[in-house]
């Protein structure tokens, strides 16, 4: 793909990366065939700021969890309570990592 | 989420469970006030979905399965995951298999579907809507 295309879209979705995955990203989308930039654009990734908040109101029952896809998690998170609260309290901070990391593996799927 | 990581998880989520329904069952044989963990019941006064689970889950273990009913349904799913999935885990570990792995992938993605999961979230709010009427009037 062209150069100019990649840094325009790493410039738009920079916030769903994590920083260090950046380098990496950059590469292979320059080696990616240009018919599947199509797809890339119409991949729908989740914001990560949104599901702090989402986490933050509603992390107790685990709806950050199921949002984000990990719903065997957010079973387990619905089923104890949050993890007697304590497993809300932590998500709160590892949400945001983890919603880049599934972003992340969504990317995967299209480069591949 | 790796296989490791998962097996460990469960693993220790197990742990707690098990200290914990441990712990409240002595709490209850000396009559003792039970403490009252939930977050969301301390803030908002209503019990959350799965307040009452360590009491339907104790209920279970003593036969009473109409008491568990009555404190709180999901008691029976988690008395199943607390005594099934621990046990498989570690004859997992040891057997070096991977079959609960694949039974936690595929139950994820079942869950995923959309009848699936509007089916439980309608059972989730009955149950709930039962556990504030019980609070309330009981």
């Amino acid at each position: 793909m062209e150069a100019q295309k990649v840094d325009m879209f790493l410039m738009m979705n920079a916030k769903f990366f994590e920083s260090h995955q950046m380098p990496y990203i950059r590469e292979r989308l320059l080696q990616m065939d240009e018919s599947k930039f199509v797809y890339l654009q119409t991949t729908t990734f989740k914001d990560p700021t949104i599901s702090l908040i989402i986490s933050l109101v509603g992390g107790h029952f685990g709806i950050d969890r199921f949002m984000i896809g990990d719903t065997g998690l957010g079973v387990a998170k619905l089923l104890t309570c949050g993890g007697l609260g304590v497993w809300t309290i932590i998500d709160w901070f590892l949400i945001m990592s983890r919603t880049r990391e599934v972003n992340f593996g969504l990317l995967q799927q299209v480069l591949i | 989420m790796s296989r490791k990581k998962l097996y460990f998880f469960i693993l220790a989520l197990a742990f707690t469970g098990y200290t914990w329904v441990i712990l409240i069952h002595y709490l209850v044989g000396a009559k003792m006030p039970t403490v009252e963990v939930c977050l969301f019941k301390r803030v908002t006064g209503i019990p959350c979905p799965s307040c009452g689970t360590t009491h339907a889950v104790l209920s279970i273990l003593k036969g009473n399965f109409f008491q568990a009913l009555k404190e709180n349904t999901l008691g029976f799913p988690v008395a199943i995951m607390l005594l099934l999935f621990p046990f498989w885990i570690i004859s997992d570990l040891l057997r070096k298999s991977n079959s609960f792995y694949r039974f936690y992938c595929s139950a994820e993605s079942l869950l995923q579907k959309k009848w699936i999961a509007g089916s439980a979230l309608i059972f989730i709010l009955i149950n709930w809507a039962w556990l504030i009427y019980r609070n309330r009037y009981l």
